[in-house]
């Protein structure tokens, strides 16, 4: 707080409470910030570079907003400066936060408080991919942020971007009598094994994988992902053994496919190659041009599963041996939960809270542990207060320890809590306000951020949640069928909110009537949310924002008077079909005039007269930058340290750093021919020899071998650190050299391989 | 050595008979991001989170600070939180914020669609430091900043009344004035 402690940053306070490998790479992003504000990368590159480390773009930032009337410049500060193409860099950005299988301590959680009070808007919010997003925050936050996280042992990397997203798992794993097995341990091992992997930096799109612990829940969600891991036991020559039913295949956006199965049964110690395997086929067959094409879903309907399947397994065996394939089968017994309390009965003769019934009602989830129970937190629209979460922490330091997990649906469940304490427990909790009941019911709804935040979202998906969360707290469905559906509610096709797999699922799209824009919504009816999402709904029409909540009682209306003895409304919508819901919901379609009704033309939770006006380019698909052009990247960032430390009066230092500049776009190059070039000096000089320099590929058209003479001398004659001034400023300006003829070497490749 | 502060937050207080309802400050937000009505501010957007309970609100995003129709800790209220700023000596750091909220709540009160039912607290306000790493939520840091902050307070006007922790230990640092016996019109304070 005086003079001398505001010199500390972050980075000093936190020290060596951050693993080296952690605080390069945020070093790394940082100074790749000073060279994006230097006009020394490419907006594109930096976008991808910051995709891939969390820093996700939001609504508005390409400096324009629509305000009901016109489109309005927001001026901001930084001026034409951008962090990505028609990105402005001071404009407001997501941070997303991956939190592997959800599973999140009280320390953890207490930091990303304090993160959202000093960087966002003091709001955590969960992900239907159990993620943590914040929203507005600076980049220029971002280091420190990324610090603070690494400090609890948390990424963003991989968090955006075409990379490996976070890898999800049930919120019951471990603790679930339906469960084969606890898929924990075998997600977690796959987050890390993956992360950074050298054969995930090269993806066209995104990348998907989920472990469920069984077939019939709706918590892994296996159907609808890349890679879908479903834990299963098959007893081979008497011994029962743990493994995975793999599936590939499967999405959601615009174009759901369903994911096919790879193998009935993936043994425990194949599974990691095998992803692996998946993920170098996905790399090198995968769509670039077409970026929606570009999902592996794409690739395995092109090939047919059985061809998939051959390529996978070919790939496979060429894969070299990996000692953490296995190394984690070693710990599988090692479980996070250490439960705070002995599990004893509820007494169910003392008087119980006020609600506590309701809340016992769906938010409890009995464990095969006996006398303890999983306890859902329902977040309304998943969104969590600081203030909230602390006091969340508070209560499961005092009852359950560290067990809190994210979930698929936007909650938070307590898991190991003795049903001993539930009443305490459910008074603490309604003390915070975290205790509504209803969770996993109807009217528990799902939203994506759509118009509130997200560059795509075309209708407000999270206002319409809201509105009709808001109208079952009013009118509570006294239906018992009805209240075990699921709403959904996405701003765009991009299915963020998973609409495709709910029985009441809402896509925005808008339309124009008289003149006038109209937000509206595409009813998608029937999807399966059991069974790991196990089928697709069918889209019935569009119809006005404003009168989707009389679309939701038409359909239940309909059901319920029309169904079959314990008919699902999904078997209820295939018998009766598209056609006949359709015109029974038709009177529905009717916008009112604009005199007649102005409420019509705006959306939810909005007062701006409704507009698609503020659209903009999203940041899903992420940028298509190829991993030699991130190598390229890297040996410029090298280049500038070397900068730095030669200004530092460390020349010996600058030398060493404008050598390795050198090696870095050397084997950025050879990474076209051989993707699993090592970092060793030897091979990437052999292997420059062999394909840049003996076969004149690397030749400058006027200046020859010179460029690639400065590696080759200074490979015979390597810096040290002893070097003096002269002789490192020497060996920048010969790798400035260098990299300039690599970036002009492959630009001259791209136009001949 | 001076006091430097950054990321601060002040929040003036509803009158208990104020109508805390939310709804209503949405279009009053958004006319003021299309009249551009906080002259040296960038205004974004607005941010609904009227589905949190005791959360931040409606917000009214700028690029250098929030402004929320606030209820964290149950008491409704114009809170103002600086996101961006340098570390400046604390005096003027809180006078400036001061004044911003100030301008924001009585721009609040003068709005013609809610000034019937809309009003402000100016014997009570609280300020906060969101920046833990210049001013961790300590005693050190309480008795560095408390002197300050009332030394702001009574060169405004402020006379009397208690400052109090106002937020457990795991909470950003904040300070509570309540009960001043005098105290300025929040038009004085703009």
């Amino acid at each position: 707080m005086s003079d001398v402690e505001t010199k500390l940053n972050w980075k000093e306070r936190l020290g060596p409470r951050i693993s080296a490998e952690m605080g390069e790479e945020i070093d790394v992003f940082e100074t790749n910030m000073i060279l994006r504000k230097a006009g020394k990368i490419a907006p594109k590159i930096f976008a991808e570079a910051r995709l891939r480390r969390g820093m996700y773009g939001q609504r508005y930032d390409n400096g324009s907003r629509h305000d009901g009337s016109a489109t309005q410049r927001l001026d901001f500060p930084c001026g034409d400066l951008t962090k990505g193409p028609e990105t402005v860099w001071d404009a407001p950005g997501m941070c997303r936060i991956k939190i592997p299988m959800g599973v999140v301590s009280n320390e953890q959680l207490d930091l990303l408080s304090d993160l959202a009070e000093e960087y966002s808007d003091a709001i955590l919010h969960v992900t239907t991919r159990q993620d943590i997003q914040l929203h507005f925050v600076h980049i220029d936050n971002s280091p420190d942020l990324m610090r603070r996280l690494a400090a609890v042992g948390i990424t963003t990397r991989e968090a955006c971007g075409n990379s490996v997203r976070n890898i999800t798992a049930c919120q019951y794993a471990g603790a679930c009598a339906e469960s084969a097995f606890d898929v924990t341990p075998y997600a977690r091992a796959a987050t890390y094994f993956l992360l950074g992997h050298k054969d995930i930096q090269d993806f066209g799109r995104k990348f998907k994988i989920s472990f469920s612990g069984c077939k019939t829940n709706p918590c892994g969600l296996a159907m609808f992902h890349d890679v879908g891991c479903i834990a299963v036991t098959k007893e081979i020559d008497g011994v029962a053994k743990r493994g995975f039913e793999f599936y590939v295949g499967g999405g959601l956006g615009a174009v759901p496919f369903q994911a096919q199965l790879f193998d009935e049964f993936v043994p425990e110690e194949e599974l990691l190659p095998l992803c692996q395997a998946v993920c170098r086929v996905f790399s090198r067959l995968g769509e670039r041009k077409n970026r929606a094409r570009a999902r592996l879903k794409f690739v395995v309907k092109k090939l047919g599963i059985d061809e998939f399947k051959a390529i996978v397994l070919q790939e496979r065996a060429t894969i070299p041996e990996d000692s953490r394939w296995t190394t984690y089968l070693a710990e599988l017994s090692v479980s996070d939960d250490k439960p705070l309390r002995k599990g004893e009965p509820l007494d169910d003769s003392i008087a119980l809270p006020e609600g506590f019934s309701d809340w016992r009602e769906h938010n409890l989830w009995q464990q095969p542990q006996e006398n303890y129970v999983t306890a859902t937190i329902r977040l309304p629209l998943g969104d969590i207060s600081a203030e909230q979460a602390r006091s969340l922490t508070t209560i499961a330091r005092k009852y359950t320890g560290d067990t809190i997990r994210l979930t698929v649906e936007q909650n938070m469940v307590v898991r190991f809590l003795s049903e001993s304490d539930l009443p305490k427990f459910y008074l603490e909790l309604a003390a915070a306000n975290l205790a509504s009941p209803g969770a996993s019911t109807i009217a528990d709804i799902v939203s994506c951020p759509g118009t509130d935040t997200c560059k795509l979202g075309v209708s407000a998906s999270r206002g319409l949640a809201g509105e009709l969360e808001n109208k079952f707290a009013r009118e509570p469905l006294v239906d018992p069928e009805a209240q075990k559906l699921h709403i959904k509610t996405s701003g765009c096709f991009n299915s963020c909110s998973q609409h495709h797999v709910a029985d009441l699922g809402f896509l925005g799209v808008s339309r124009m009537v008289e003149g006038r824009r109209v937000a509206h919504f595409q009813l998608v009816l029937g999807g399966e949310w059991g069974n790991n999402g196990g089928a697709y709904g069918l889209a019935i029409g569009a119809f006005p924002s404003k009168r989707i909540p009389q679309v939701v009682d038409r359909v239940l209306g309909y059901w319920a008077k029309e169904r079959e003895e314990g008919e699902t409304l999904q078997s209820f919508v295939k018998r009766v079909g598209r056609a006949v819901i359709k015109k029974e919901l038709n009177s529905l379609r009717k916008v009112p005039s604009y005199e007649e009704n102005p409420d019509f033309y705006t959306d939810w939770g909005d007062s701006r007269e409704f507009t698609v006006g503020d659209l903009g380019t999203g940041e899903c698909a992420g940028e298509v930058v190829s991993i030699v052009e991130f190598g390229l990247q890297d040996a410029e960032r090298r280049l500038f340290d070397a900068q730095v430390e030669l200004e530092g009066e460390r020349s010996g230092q600058a030398s060493m750093s404008a050598y390795k500049s050198m090696l870095t776009a050397a084997k950025a190059l050879i990474m076209v021919f051989n993707i699993d070039i090592e970092e060793d000096a030897d091979r990437v000089l052999s292997d420059f020899r062999k394909h840049f320099h003996d076969t004149g590929r690397f030749h400058d058209p006027f200046a020859g071998a010179k460029f690639a003479r400065y590696l080759l001398n200074r490979y015979d004659n390597p810096p040290s650190l002893e070097d003096s001034a002269v002789t490192a400023r020497e060996a920048i300006d010969e790798a400035q050299l260098f990299i300039e003829a690599a970036q002009a070497c492959y630009q001259r490749m791209q136009g001949t391989i | 050595m001076s006091t430097l502060l950054r990321q601060i937050g002040i929040k003036f207080f509803l009158t208990e008979e104020s109508d805390s309802s939310l709804d209503r400050f949405i279009p009053v937000f958004h006319e003021w991001i299309r009249e551009k009505r906080i002259s040296d501010t960038l205004l974004i957007d607005v941010a609904d989170y009227r589905h949190v309970p005791n959360g931040p609100g409606i917000i009214l995003v700028a690029n250098e600070a929030h402004y929320a129709i606030d209820s964290t800790g149950g008491a409704s209220g114009l809170l103002y939180s600086r996101l961006r700023d340098q570390a400046r000596p604390a005096k003027e750091a809180l006078a400036d914020a001061i004044k911003r909220a100030a301008f924001a709540a009585n721009a609040l009160q003068n709005e013609p669609r809610l000034a019937e039912s809309l009003s402000f607290r100016t014997d009570t306000l609280e300020m906060h430091v969101s920046d833990r790493l210049i001013a961790p939520n300590s005693p050190e840091t309480r008795a560095s900043v408390e002197p300050i902050f009332r030394s702001v307070l009574e060169e405004l006007g402020y006379q009397g009344g208690d400052i109090v922790l106002a937020q457990d230990s795991r909470s950003r640092f904040a300070l509570r004035l309540s009960g001043a016996r005098e105290s300025p019109s929040l038009a004085s304070l703009c």
